[in-house]
C-alpha cells in the first residue's frame, strides 16, 4: 500500500481510526438481554449435566446396594447355620445330660454326659461325633432304657415327656431318645385333651 | 503511569471473563463508538450497522475466555466486529466479484493530490460491497491479499482486482466529490 499522505486510502484510513459513531439508539440494554439469554441457556446445560450425574450417581449406588443385598444373604446364611450349630451344641449338651434315666442308667452313659459342656463347646465337630457315637449306644440299649422307664413311677415320666415337648417348642429340639422311644412305644401313648402326650405303661409287665 | 493503564485494563479483561456485567458495561462504553464507526465502513446502513454491532458485543462476552492474552484485546475485539460485518454482508447480499484484471493494468494507477477534505462514509457508501469489502479489508484492517482471499472465499488475483476497481471507483467519485465542494465554495 501507498503511505503517501496525499495518498486518497491514507486519508480514509487516518478517517475511519478518527472517527466515532455513536449508536442511534440503547444497544447496551439489546446486548444485555442477549448475554442474559446466553448466560441462562449456560446455566442450563450446567443444570443438564447436574441432573445427569445424579442420576449416574444414583443408579451406581441403587446398584450396589442391590448386589449387597444378593451376596449379603450368603454370608448371613452362613453366619446363622453357625449360631444354630452354636446354639444346638450346648442344648444337645443340656440334653444329653439332662435325661435323668440315662443318668440312672449305665456307667458308660455316665461317662459320656459328665463331661463338661465347655469342653464340648471348645470345638463344634468333635460334638457332633460324640452324638453320632451315643446315637446307636441308646439303641442298643433301648430294651433297658424302656426297663428303667418302666420303673419310673408314670407321673415322672409324664412330667419328663411335657418338659421335654416344652424344649422342643421352645428351640424345636427334639430329643433322640425321647423319639426312638415314642416310635418304639406308639402303642403306650396317648394324646390328651391338652395336646400333650402321655406313655402310659404297665409295671406289671417286665 | 503506563504500568498503571495496563493493570487497570488487565483488570477490566479478568472481569470480563468472569462475565461481570458491570465490567461489560465499562467496555462498552467505552468502544461502542469505535466498533459502530468499524461497522460503518462495511454497511451503509446505520440500523444493520448497529445490528452487527449488537451481535459482535454477544460474540465478545461470550467468547472472551477463547482470548490467550496474545496480542492486544482491542484488536481481538474490532477483529470480531469485522467479521460480523462480513457474515452480515454475505448472507444478506449477493455479493459480485468481476473478473481478474491485468497485472499491468494494476501498475498504471497514478496516485491524485488530496487537497480537500471530503466525506469518507460518502465515498465508501458508494461503493459496492464487493469493492467495498476488499478496501477496508486491505487498507483499514491492513490484511494482505492472501489473508483477504482466505477470509471472502475467494483468489488473491480476484482481492487483488477488487482492490484495484474499488480504488479506480473511490477516486472517480473523489473528484465528482471535489467539483461539487469547489462549485460550492465558488
Amino acid at each position: 500500500m501507498n503511505t503517501s499522505k496525499k495518498n486518497i486510502e491514507y486519508q480514509i484510513k487516518k478517517q475511519i481510526d478518527e472517527r466515532e459513531i455513536a449508536p442511534s439508539r440503547d444497544l447496551w440494554s439489546e446486548i444485555e438481554t442477549q448475554t442474559q439469554i446466553n448466560n441462562n441457556s449456560q446455566t442450563k446445560k450446567i443444570n443438564w449435566f447436574l441432573v445427569a450425574a445424579c442420576l449416574v450417581l444414583t443408579l451406581s449406588l441403587g446398584a450396589v446396594l442391590f448386589f449387597d443385598k444378593d451376596s449379603k444373604p450368603s454370608v448371613q446364611v452362613a453366619e446363622t447355620n453357625n449360631t444354630e450349630v452354636l446354639k444346638e451344641n450346648p442344648v444337645k449338651a443340656e440334653v444329653i445330660n439332662s435325661p435323668e434315666i440315662i443318668q440312672q442308667n449305665q456307667g458308660k452313659y455316665v461317662e459320656l454326659k459328665s463331661v463338661p459342656p465347655q469342653s464340648k463347646s471348645e470345638s463344634g465337630t468333635p460334638e457332633m461325633i460324640a452324638e453320632k457315637k451315643e446315637l446307636p449306644i441308646i439303641k442298643e440299649n433301648s430294651k433297658e432304657i424302656a426297663a428303667q422307664i418302666s420303673q419310673i413311677p408314670a407321673e415322672k415320666i409324664l412330667a419328663k415327656a411335657d418338659s421335654a415337648k416344652v424344649q422342643v417348642k421352645k428351640k424345636r429340639y427334639v430329643d433322640p431318645s425321647t423319639l426312638l422311644f415314642s416310635v418304639e412305644h406308639k402303642d403306650v401313648i396317648e394324646k390328651t385333651k391338652g395336646g400333650s402326650n402321655v406313655a402310659t405303661i404297665d409295671l406289671n409287665t417286665k | 503511569m503506563k504500568l498503571l493503564f495496563n493493570n487497570k485494563k488487565e483488570d477490566l479483561l479478568s472481569r470480563l471473563k468472569k462475565q461481570d456485567p458491570a465490567a461489560q458495561k465499562i467496555f462498552y462504553d467505552q468502544s461502542v463508538k469505535k466498533f459502530l464507526s468499524v461497522a460503518k465502513s462495511y454497511i451503509s446502513d446505520i440500523y444493520q450497522a448497529e445490528d452487527c454491532v449488537i451481535k459482535a458485543f454477544c460474540k465478545i462476552f461470550k467468547h472472551i475466555e477463547s482470548f490467550r492474552g496474545e496480542g492486544n484485546f482491542e484488536g481481538w475485539a474490532r477483529k470480531i466486529v469485522v467479521n460480523e460485518c462480513l457474515n452480515f454482508i454475505k448472507s444478506h447480499k449477493t455479493v459480485f466479484y468481476l473478473d481478474d484484471v491485468h497485472a499491468s493494468v494494476l501498475e498504471e494507477i497514478h496516485d491524485e493530490q488530496i487537497v480537500f477534505d471530503f466525506n469518507v462514509q460518502e465515498l465508501l457508501d458508494q461503493l459496492p460491497d464487493a469493492y467495498r469489502m476488499v478496501f477496508n479489508l486491505y487498507v483499514i484492517e491492513e490484511y494482505s491479499h492472501q489473508e483477504i482471499a482466505d477470509t471472502l472465499n475467494i483468489s488473491t488475483a480476484v482481492s487483488k482486482t477488487q482492490l484495484f476497481r474499488a480504488k479506480e471507483k473511490l477516486r472517480k467519485i473523489y473528484f465528482q466529490q471535489q467539483k461539487k465542494l469547489k462549485n460550492e465554495h465558488i
